[in-house]
């Protein structure tokens, strides 16, 4: 114990110093170790960050050129449907009108140079086979027509609505010979429109009110618009047979018609071409009516100064 | 069929249900006397130069009116027009299109090449019988031509 005494003392105070020196010195380089460690996997993490950044974005890239391709494959594919359809029509024209022409031809030869060889059962039949060929021609007419107005481009101007629905109520009065005054058109607002087109839909709305009502004996057609926010109404009211709500969804389909062709003459086409139409414009279509009081055909298109 | 010579009106059309109808509007509207019939393009520019199949044809005079189909075998009836309106021996032969179709295409590309009328075939008879007779009038009677 004795060299614990005070050289013991000296020789403490010295082991200690150096054991802290060792300690400190243990704890730099642990410390530089973890350091190092540390800047490793910091480093390891940052490449592995910049590698999932690569690939998102690469899969990014590889996604938006596949969405690139895909979109012009659509859109060779929209192209090729499109002539695909134009083919179509245009044999449509040619070809399908052309055998209903020689059936309504020779049907018409036989009934000038035969008749006398026909009793009236086969001048009936025969009459029969004249006004089906005749339906058959009004239909494909109708469906071209129809496929035409797809495809003619939009030509827009201001078009003066008030003076069209007077034109053609006026030209709907003289073909079924009614007075000029079972139309009351109100004044009508202007419109951005394609007016050969526009021309169509009165025509056509004013045609069907003029033909639905033709059962009543004092029929009317009014004919107004009402302006709204951002666009305006245009309202067809007539006081015809009308039509079951039930069938509204139908109305406006291709060759759906909700009355016998023996009722009301037709093909189905006319209220399709409105819907085209309207719906070319940014616009919407529809109708109210109860069964025996009457429809109100009313379609939305924008303000030409909203 | 009447002496090749003193032919007026050339039909042209590969359909002969079309071509009977034509000529029977033709002969109600007493215009069929002088009428010839070829199926296609190629005869009818043959028919009209007098070479191939008509070559010993001698026309007393020029043809008053073509009626010309456009969708025929061989060679169509855009071809034939673009042939006869290019070449000053035939140019001043009118010629109307008388067709089913109602494109758009078909019409410009029609006058384009200087097509003196365009009709498109109605299917009802009695609106051909009317067009036809129409046609007849205008180009066979009233229609006015240089002399030479």
């Amino acid at each position: 114990m004795a060299d614990l005494g005070r050289g013991s003392a000296d020789e403490l105070r010295r082991r200690l110093a150096e054991f802290q020196e060792s300690a400190r010195d243990n704890a730099r380089v642990e410390l530089a170790r973890t350091d190092a460690t540390l800047e490793t996997r910091l480093a390891e993490r940052t490449i592995e960050r910049d590698d999932v950044a690569r690939d998102e974005a690469l899969t990014q890239l590889t996604r938006t050129n596949l969405a690139e391709e895909l979109l012009h494959i659509q859109a060779a594919e929209l192209e090729a449907a499109n002539a695909e359809l134009e083919s179509f029509s245009y044999s449509v024209s040619h070809d399908l009108r052309a055998p209903v022409r020689a059936m309504l031809g020779y049907t018409r030869a036989i009934q000038e140079d035969y008749a006398a060889l026909l009793d009236d059962e086969g001048r009936r039949l025969l009459s029969v086979v004249q006004s089906e060929a005749s339906r058959m021609g009004a239909l494909i007419d109708d469906l071209l027509a129809f496929s035409k107005l797809g495809r003619r481009p939009m030509n827009s101007a201001t078009v003066n609505m008030f003076a069209l629905a007077q034109e053609e109520a006026a030209e709907q009065a003289r073909v079924a010979n009614l007075p000029a005054s079972v139309f009351a058109i109100a004044e009508l607002p202007d419109i951005l429109g394609d007016h050969g087109l526009l021309r169509q839909v009165w025509i056509n709305l004013l045609a069907n009110a003029v033909k639905y009502s033709s059962k009543n004996a004092d029929p009317h057609i009014e004919v107004w618009a009402e302006t709204e926010a951002e666009s305006v109404v245009f309202h067809v009211r007539d006081n015809g047979v009308g039509f079951d709500m039930a069938y509204a969804g139908k109305l406006f389909g291709v060759f759906q018609r909700l009355h016998r062709s023996s009722e009301f003459p037709g093909t189905g086409v006319g209220l399709a071409i409105v819907q085209r139409v309207v719906r070319r414009h940014g616009g919407e279509v529809w109708a109210d009516s109860k069964l025996g009081e009457g429809a109100t055909f009313s379609f939305r298109l924008p303000r030409l100064d909203g | 069929m009447s002496d090749l010579n003193t032919i007026e009106i050339l039909l042209v059309d590969d359909n002969e249900h079309d071509a009977a109808m034509t000529i029977r509007a033709l002969k109600k509207s007493n215009f069929l006397n002088k009428l010839y019939w070829v199926e296609d393009g190629v005869d009818a520019l043959e028919f009209i130069r007098c070479t191939g199949r008509f070559e010993t044809r001698r026309p007393a005079n020029p043809l008053k009116l073509v009626l010309l189909d456009l969708k025929m075998p061989r060679l169509d009836g855009l071809e034939v027009l673009r042939s006869l309106k290019a070449d000053p021996a035939t140019r001043s032969i009118p010629v109307v299109v008388m067709t089913s179709s109602n494109e758009e295409c078909d019409v410009v590309d029609s006058y384009n090449l200087g097509v003196n009328g365009y009709v498109t075939k109605p299917v009802e008879f009695t609106s051909f019988m009317e067009q036809v007779s129409h046609i007849g009038v205008f180009w066979l009677s009233e229609n006015q031509r240089p002399s030479v």
